[in-house]
């Protein structure tokens, strides 16, 4: 499997702060890879050091096969980056931004241009300074979707815009989805949930956890077991149910590595005693909430 | 060179009205030179003048500023770090754009200015042309100093301490022995010029190709103390040993040029008249004026000398040695008291080589045989070349220097002024003949540059306006005004070896009660 972007044992220290933490991540090339993580997970350090903005403190990174630290103006022909704190050329109405860009690619696709400027309704003799964040958004998206770019990087996106927006955004990113890679840091699960494939997490740093969205949904489980009377919990807990909760007579508890047939058998090996054992699927939002739970208290 | 073209189109759209601006700025400042061309006085009065030079380097200052932020290299969010653009090509639009909007309005500014008063385009155009190189140098460090800003604040407050400090080096030069190297200050301002533009250019090399800003603001901040360093530290010496270089060696003639001790010379006679503010002896603890009578031999026909400066060791019976290193007001002269005005050594004969001794190594050696080894710096100069000034017109050019003119300030004093393209490179005199049969001159008019190529990087399109009052006295229109010019030849060094004298006998002396 090709690599769109891959690290080893990346790290970034400012001053003494750790902002990445040996990272390992591995983007497969044609995935729509979602990091996610709470603010100040390291994200955006991330993305900055894998597109050249920040050297690295130590580690390797790769991006469409090319040593990051060595990434120069060419290969950002092929890369395209919407930051939601980059800062345009705020002067330019949208037309002559994206005029302006358009010379600098040579795959550059006129028609496509005006595609997306059409689909995300982009008033052209606007200056970029009176536009809404939204509508910036927008802009900066079309400027980097109209040369067809083979990676495209998003840091944080969606923050701050409203529904209508962001869903016009991810509409604009989707339709052009084939034969790119997609690679998006946000910490608003709700809509990476919808597209992304793959998955990381970024915690303080480090990755817990990267792999694609359906093998993550079908592992994470939550479990409600009920008894007759509160039961004793037993001395050695399973390490992959995060999140124990007992009350009265019911204990709940989030399994993250849940086996349809085997599940059954390991909770009654555990709780004997157990009348009830209810198996509910769970939305990414939660399975992140628990991981993020489990991590603060595993450290 | 596509991307180049592209981002400098991009930055004249954006910023001609600013680029208008600052040629309208060229443009006064071209009519004020042509104005102070046809009457320094009138110009001198005029508040514009003293104003508008910084207005206009101040406009340049801010468009070479608002430029290169429009690509800021300092940060992590500028939306060109992430496209296509190159670094090459960024760098190279904004030189473009400097040259496009300093330089050649400059350049049309100064070669209209330069045809509006007669001169020859032709024979000035090198001049013109690497004066503009020069102003772009000035302006590349300012542009090295707005990439390792973060923001326009950021870079004005960066410039005003850069400008503070040399303000206050340039304060301290001028008032202290060492500070005046008149016609070898080029060495000063090509050495300091050629680190400061040498460390600009890698700061911006650097910055858009690889954004090292910490290695960037090292390099500049070092470029700018190594330049104070340079402004700061008194290394004339070495400077008038490359202008000598320069120059190349002194012809067959001038090297028969010699200097040695006339023992059959009276020791100084004692100064008979009051000291004025230029004499510095005579105040007690202050240094005692020494002077020697020495024998100056093989002056060729046609050639005068002036002596730049003169280093001077002493070495006691008793061990104790000094030396004077090499001092301004040492010097190889006519007269014993430096007054900080050239005198010409105009042919073979007796001349004073005076010094400083500090009081206290005078007072231990005055009364034992001291010897003596000075070396004295010369410059060769051709004869003077007179051109006399008719009284009218008021207005009049001088062939090999430039446009001169008189001017009667309040109809009490009048004043001989010259404009001169570019460095002046004449040593020029003003002589004035009373026709009441007084003789009496004004000396000194234009500091002069002894190499032939500039140095300065000039706004002004004149590097140097000379002018001295004529004292109290005005100018009768019978009284004949003449211009001396002598024009460097060559520089050397010739020593003086003196063995065994008592310094107390050559201590230059006031009459009491002076």
């Amino acid at each position: 499997m090709i690599s769109a972007i891959r690290t080893e044992n990346l790290s970034k220290r400012f001053r003494g702060a750790t902002a990445l933490d040996g990272l390992n991540l591995d983007v497969p090339a044609g995935s729509i890879y979602a990091l996610v993580g709470a603010n100040g997970a390291g994200k955006t350090t991330a993305i900055k050091v894998l597109m050249n903005i920040f050297r690295p403190t130590n580690g390797y990174s790769e991006v469409l096969q090319n040593d990051s630290r060595r990434l120069r103006a060419h290969h950002f022909t092929q890369i395209g980056y919407v930051s939601e704190s980059q800062e345009l050329p705020e002067w330019m109405t949208v037309g002559y931004f994206l005029k302006y860009i358009s010379a600098f690619y040579p795959s550059w696709d006129r028609s496509l241009e005006t595609e997306l400027v059409n689909q995300l309704q982009l008033p052209l003799d606007r200056k970029l300074r009176q536009l809404s964040r939204g509508m910036r958004m927008k802009a900066a998206l079309a400027s980097s979707l109209a040369y067809r770019p083979k990676l495209i990087v998003l840091d944080e996106p969606f923050t701050g815009l409203d529904a209508l927006v962001r869903d016009e955004l991810i509409e604009g990113l989707l339709a052009r989805a084939e034969d790119t890679t997609i690679f998006i840091s946000s910490h608003d699960l709700a809509e990476i949930e919808s597209f992304a494939s793959n998955i990381g997490y970024l915690d303080q740093g480090k990755l817990r956890f990267s792999e694609d969205l359906e093998s993550l949904s079908g592992r994470f489980r939550e479990i409600v077991l009920t008894f007759d009377a509160p039961p004793s919990m037993p001395n050695e807990w399973p390490k992959a149910w995060l999140q124990p909760e007992s009350v009265g007579p019911v204990v709940r508890f989030v399994d993250s590595l849940f086996d349809e047939n085997g599940a059954g058998a390991k909770v009654r090996s555990l709780f004997p005693d157990c009348r009830d054992m209810a198996v509910n699927g769970m939305p990414l939002r939660s399975i992140f909430v628990a991981l993020a739970k489990a991590g603060r208290a595993g450290d | 060179m596509r991307q180049l073209l592209v981002i400098f189109r991009k930055d004249v759209k954006h910023l001609w009205p600013l680029g208008a601006a600052v040629s309208a700025l060229v443009i006064l400042h071209g009519w004020l030179d042509l104005r102070m061309e046809f009457s320094f006085l009138q110009t001198l009065n005029m508040r514009w003048h003293e104003y508008e030079p910084w207005l206009l380097f101040l406009g340049w200052w801010c468009l070479v500023a608002i430029l290169m932020q429009q690509e800021r290299t300092v940060g992590d969010r500028q939306y060109w770090l992430t496209r296509p653009i190159s670094g090459a090509a960024l760098a190279g639009a904004k030189g473009l754009f400097l040259v496009a909007f300093i330089c050649v309005p400059s350049f049309l500014a100064q070669t209209a200015v330069l045809i509006a008063t007669g001169f020859s385009v032709a024979e000035h155009f090198p001049a013109l042309a690497w004066n503009q190189v020069l102003i772009f140098c000035y302006f590349l460090v300012a542009g090295a100093l707005a990439a390792v800003t973060r923001s326009f604040r950021q870079y004005a407050v960066a410039s005003l301490a850069v400008f503070a400090a040399f303000t206050f080096v340039e304060t301290w030069k001028v008032n202290t022995d060492g500070g005046q190297w008149e016609g070898v200050q080029w060495a000063q301002e090509a050495a300091s010029q050629i680190v400061i533009v040498a460390a600009g250019a890698v700061v911006f090399g650097l910055q858009y190709t690889g954004r090292r800003t910490v290695l960037s603001r090292s390099i500049l901040g070092a470029g700018l103390v190594v330049t104070s360093l340079l402004l700061w530290t008194d290394w004339w010496h070495a400077a008038f040993a490359l202008t000598s270089a320069v120059k190349g060696p002194p012809d067959q003639a001038s090297k028969q040029i010699r200097v040695a001790f006339d023992e059959t010379a009276s020791p100084p006679p004692d100064l008979n008249r009051p000291l004025d503010g230029s004499a510095m002896p005579f105040r007690i603890g202050a240094p005692v004026r020494i002077a020697v009578p020495v024998r100056v031999t093989g002056v060729p026909s046609g050639r005068e000398l002036l002596s730049e400066r003169v280093s001077v060791t002493l070495q006691g019976l008793g061990g104790a040695a000094w030396n004077s290193g090499w001092r301004v007001s040492n010097e190889l002269s006519e007269r014993t008291i430096w007054r900080n005005s050239d005198e010409w050594l105009t042919g073979d004969g007796t001349y004073w080589l005076s010094f400083d001794v500090p009081a206290a190594y005078f007072e231990r050696v005055k009364d034992e045989p001291v010897r003596v080894l000075a070396s004295v710096a010369l410059s060769e100069f051709t004869s003077p070349a007179v051109t006399h000034l008719p009284a009218k017109p008021r207005q009049f050019p001088v062939p090999g220097l430039g446009h001169c003119s008189m001017d009667t300030i309040n109809r009490e004093f009048t004043m001989v002024s010259c404009v001169v393209p570019f460095q002046n490179r004449a040593a020029v005199d003003f002589r004035i003949q009373p026709h009441t049969g007084a003789s009496w001159e004004l000396s000194g008019c234009c500091t002069i540059s002894y190499v032939p190529f500039e140095t300065g990087g000039h706004f002004s399109l004149w590097g140097d306006v000379g002018s001295m009052p004529s004292g109290t006295k005005r100018l009768s229109p019978d009284d004949a005004v003449s211009i001396e010019m002598r024009r460097p030849v060559s520089f050397f060094e010739r020593g003086v070896g003196i063995g065994n004298i008592h310094l107390a006998r050559y201590e230059v002396r006031a009459r009491e009660g002076q």
